[in-house]
């Protein structure tokens, strides 16, 4: 890993790229549950197009953050129409480069006074 | 019929699919498609699978638009911020705006505007230019501005729109529940009726714009021959029924057909003047919002007093 592919390089990340890293931290999943698990964790603020999604995924499998995956989950889950995705070593070490640098600006926030005890917007 | 508008959705979306790149669409255009189709499955209530297409248009244009870009251009990295780019900035504003405009356009010239049919009767006034002319009022050469302000009078359209029941196909057409009177059908009528002379002849055009091209051609005729029913009393009482020409003074020259083609929306004026607007406002746009990136971080912040 050179220099510029080191995690902290490689952030900030745009959104649709965090958030999909995000849906594959917990196993891998086809575009459809990628999709839904990013409108779910966004309470659907986030709203990915296939064409956001898998342009998203193409940049990711060129950067080997994310890779194919020829395993599936479950026989009886499984749809062979899909391709299904999973992240790698380096994706998860970016998700969390990405994730502790939102911590960090949380961070700031919080001690500024901007959010409450319960994470409220202070008005 | 759910499930056909699923069928025809993901149809149009694969065939949007050929804005890709070649090598995007044939790597990622089937699993897009299935990811598509599961969301046009799961949007079918109501007026879902429209909203989804209204989601999915911009996300195809400016997707499309950045593939090319990532193919022409290095790979775009992972932060990568195309708003930051002049270049970039521009041609994604001007791609976008240009398609999303002219998308409008087509949409409008062939799902939105209403067509219309124009049918076109002729009837010659020889008598008008021969003899009845001495009786106009100054300032009208050969009377012929009255006669064509005749024609749309009251006088001429009301029997029109008896013989026709005007006042019941118009207001069927505008779902009313209070019917149309005689008043309202006039203006009505009066709006859809162009009259004109043929330049330097006695022939005088009536011109009647409608939905319906039969109903078009019908009030086109029964004008024509409402006119020429009052003409040939008005002349009677003034004039000998012949004229130097040995032909009736006033008749009906050309009878009006319903129209092949609609006039409206002129469809190839729309495409090809829709077209240019829209790529001149997506360019403006384009240098506009290009500029503005261009600018912004160069942009020196003002010096702090003390």
């Amino acid at each position: 890993m050179n220099a510029t592919n080191e995690p902290q390089h490689q952030v900030p990340l745009t959104p649709a790229v965090f958030h999909v890293l995000l849906a594959l931290t917990n196993g891998e999943r086809h575009g459809y549950a990628i999709m839904r698990e990013v409108g779910e964790n966004t309470d659907g603020a986030v709203k990915m197009g296939p064409g956001t999604l898998y342009g998203t995924i193409k940049r990711l499998l060129a950067a080997r953050l994310i890779e194919e995956s020829d395993e599936r989950p479950d026989p009886e889950m499984d749809d062979q129409r899909r391709r299904y995705y999973r992240l790698t070593a380096e994706g998860r070490l970016v998700a969390r480069a990405e994730a502790e640098r939102y911590a960090s600006t949380a961070r700031i926030v919080k001690a500024k006074g901007l959010l409450g005890e319960t994470g409220g917007v202070v008005s | 019929m759910k499930t056909h508008a699923v069928d025809y959705s993901v149809r149009a979306y694969k065939a949007f699919l050929r804005l890709y790149p070649k090598s995007h669409r044939l790597t990622f255009g089937p699993w897009m498609t299935q990811l598509f189709q599961d969301m046009a499955r799961s949007e079918t209530h109501g007026s879902g699978l429209a909203l989804l297409w209204l989601r999915t248009i911009p996300d195809l244009l400016k997707n499309a638009f950045i593939e090319h870009l990532n193919n022409a251009n290095t790979p775009i990295a992972m932060n990568f911020n195309w708003s930051k780019n002049p270049r970039s900035a521009f041609l994604t504003t001007a791609i976008t705006v240009s398609a999303a405009l002219f998308s409008i356009i087509v949409l409008a010239t062939f799902w939105i505007l209403p067509v219309k049919y124009a049918s076109l009767a002729r009837f010659e006034n020889r008598q008008l230019l021969a003899t009845y002319t001495t009786n106009m009022p100054d300032g009208d050469a050969g009377g012929i501005s009255s006669q064509l302000e005749i024609i749309k009078s009251q006088a001429i359209l009301s029997p029109v729109i008896q013989d026709l029941n005007l006042e019941d196909v118009y207001t069927k057409r505008m779902n009313r529940d209070r019917p149309l009177t005689p008043a309202e059908t006039y203006l009505l009528l009066s709006k859809q009726i162009k009259v004109q002379q043929t330049r330097g002849t006695s022939l005088i055009e009536v011109w009647v714009y409608d939905s319906d091209k039969t109903l078009a051609a019908h009030i086109a005729n029964q004008i024509a021959e409402a006119y020429l029913d009052q003409a040939q009393k008005r002349i009677a009482a003034s004039t000998p029924n012949r004229t130097q020409y040995g032909e009736p003074p006033v008749f009906i020259r050309d009878y009006a057909k319903p129209g092949l083609r609609p006039v409206s929306p002129n469809i190839p004026f729309n495409l090809v003047f829709g077209f240019l607007g829209s790529l001149i406002i997506g360019v403006a746009l384009g240098i506009l919002v290009a500029t503005a990136v261009w600018l912004w971080p160069r942009i020196p912040t003002a010096p702090r007093n003390g």
